[in-house]
């Protein structure tokens, strides 16, 4: 069988609300879960690379988060907040990934490719702003620039990113606020 | 803007030492950038003079401003990236995820043998209903429930059909039409006793003008 | 678990070829269908094992067949149908007693 792209028919589900398409896709209907899937598959896989740090892994961690998804649909009582309950299965997804990666390498640990981090003000004229910002972010600490996803891209509140990521709120305020200052920081070599 | 009476245009941010709150605050005016950030966060709401009137805090507020657009611009490229991708991980994922998991209760069908165990799963049922709807123009169907024991042969049962109707339609009639579509289509794929087909119009679909529109593919 | 019988791979044709059937799909357990669904992926192949399930109990033959049909389709006429044709080809065949004849109508249209 080929695996070519799908054949895409605009049919009224695209304009369908995110209410109605959760509701269907949690009876069953696997074409409204298509269109979910088109709707936030592209916003849960930035999100997945930005808190992987890298896009090695974010194919595997989006499929099985729409595949949860799909199975639990059912129990989100809010169709309506399919989206932010999407974002927080990647999001728990991602993290998984993260926590399994560790006793194979210790991110915070290696210096290694990191050469970037310390270009030459160069390199930061050249490249732009949000080139320069995707390379500051990689190079953050794991923890840090987890927190920072959940707060900037998924637009969790501090308490949520503490049950999340399984820390104090006080201590995810101080990787946010170390996290951003090392971002502006990084930001002032670029002018 | 009354913040722009102190322009500090062209000044650099202080480059303070991240572990010293002490030299951090001493360089925002007694604040800390954390404070800044939820400040901006609350749209600089209310109003605080002693950082409003701070050209220190006015330089960080700036910059955090700016980190803000460049985050914002970022994220705009990733995802104009990733929605340019090819389709693959789409079908990748569809072609991942089982039926299975919707299917349902079993709704008997008769058969005079003894042995015959003759069903129609309600995963099934819902699927048509939803199919049904969606061959009518200017509606669309959203949950199904069966309600009632639909296991059980000869038990009356209730439908639940939430929709959404394009404005302008008539509702009643569409609402109509639906239902006697939608009982028709249980007359021929399943026994049921239907008792009532209940179908609650949750939202009205307002066409969005031309300049509104989502972008084409 | 599943027992071949004589029958059980001629009951796939049967059903696939009873007017109104559309689809046929595997009828084992979930667990049973997550296995080979399982294995098929790790193998990369389609499964060996018959669409139609077949078991064999202390009282009798089990027989179940999972199946799309038609949108033209009543689905009682044709999970009628479906029974009947194996019913038929069972007794032809000389089978153990039958304890039951499960058709599952899973998909429409």
């Amino acid at each position: 069988m080929p695996t070519t792209a799908r054949e895409q028919i605009t049919s009224p589900l695209d304009m369908a609300s995110d209410q109605t398409l959760a509701d269907r896709a949690a009876d069953g209907d696997l074409r409204a879960f298509e269109v979910l899937v088109r709707r936030y598959g592209a916003l849960m896989r930035v999100y997945a690379t930005r808190v992987l740090g890298s896009n090695d892994e974010t194919d595997d961690v989006v499929q099985e988060s729409f595949i949860t998804a799909w199975q639990q649909l059912r129990t989100l009582e809010d169709g309506s907040a399919v989206k932010s309950w999407l974002m927080r299965i990647v999001s728990r997804k991602s993290i998984d990934r993260l926590r399994a990666r560790r006793p194979h390498i210790n991110i915070d640990d290696m210096d290694a490719p990191a050469p970037e981090s310390h270009a030459p003000h160069v390199l930061a004229e050249v490249e732009s702003q949000t080139e320069a910002l995707s390379r500051v972010l990689a190079a953050l600490p794991e923890d840090q620039r987890r927190c920072w996803t959940l707060r900037e891209l998924a637009e969790y509140s501090y308490g949520d990113i503490a049950a999340e990521v399984d820390l104090p709120v006080s201590t995810v305020r101080g990787l946010l606020a170390r996290a951003r200052k090392t971002l502006l920081r990084e930001m002032e070599e670029w002018r | 803007m009354t913040r722009s009476e102190h322009p500090p245009t062209g000044e650099r941010f202080v480059a303070f030492d991240l572990n010293d709150t002490d030299r951090e605050q001493a360089g925002l005016h007694g604040h800390t950038i954390e404070e800044l950030s939820d400040y901006l966060d609350r749209g600089r709401t209310p109003a605080d003079p002693s950082i409003d009137d701070s050209p220190e805090c006015e330089i960080a507020l700036r910059s955090l401003e700016r980190l803000r657009r460049v985050q914002l611009n970022l994220l705009d490229s990733d995802l104009s990236r990733e929605s340019a991708r090819d389709d693959s991980w789409v079908s990748s994922i569809l072609d991942n995820i089982s039926r299975e998991a919707h299917r349902g209760r079993e709704i008997p069908l008769a058969h005079p043998s003894p042995t015959a165990r003759l069903v129609v799963t309600e995963g099934a049922v819902r699927g048509i209903l939803r199919e049904t709807g969606d061959r009518m123009a200017n509606i669309i169907v959203g949950r199904c429930v069966l309600v009632g024991d639909v296991e059980v042969p000869g038990m009356p049962v209730t439908v639940q059909v939430d929709v959404t109707i394009f404005q302008g339609e008539n509702i009643p009639m569409m609402a109509d039409r639906l239902r006697q579509l939608m009982f028709a289509a249980l007359q021929q794929y399943t026994e049921l006793v239907v008792a009532a087909i209940d179908i609650t119009v949750r939202d009205l679909y307002v066409e969005p003008d031309a300049a509104a529109a989502p972008k084409g593919e | 678990m599943t027992v071949l019988t004589p029958a059980t791979e001629q009951l796939d044709e049967l059903v696939r070829g009873v007017q109104g059937v559309d689809a046929l799909y595997p009828a084992g357990s979930i667990v049973e269908n997550a296995l080979i669904t399982a294995a098929r992926e790790m193998a990369h192949r389609p499964p060996a094992a018959s669409m139609v399930a077949t078991e064999q109990r202390a009282d009798g033959l089990r027989v179940t067949a999972k199946i799309g049909i038609g949108a033209a389709e009543s689905s009682g006429d044709v999970c009628r149908r479906v029974h009947d044709a194996i019913d038929a080809q069972l007794r032809q065949s000389g089978n153990s007693p039958i304890a039951q004849i499960a058709v599952i109508v899973a998909r429409i249209g």
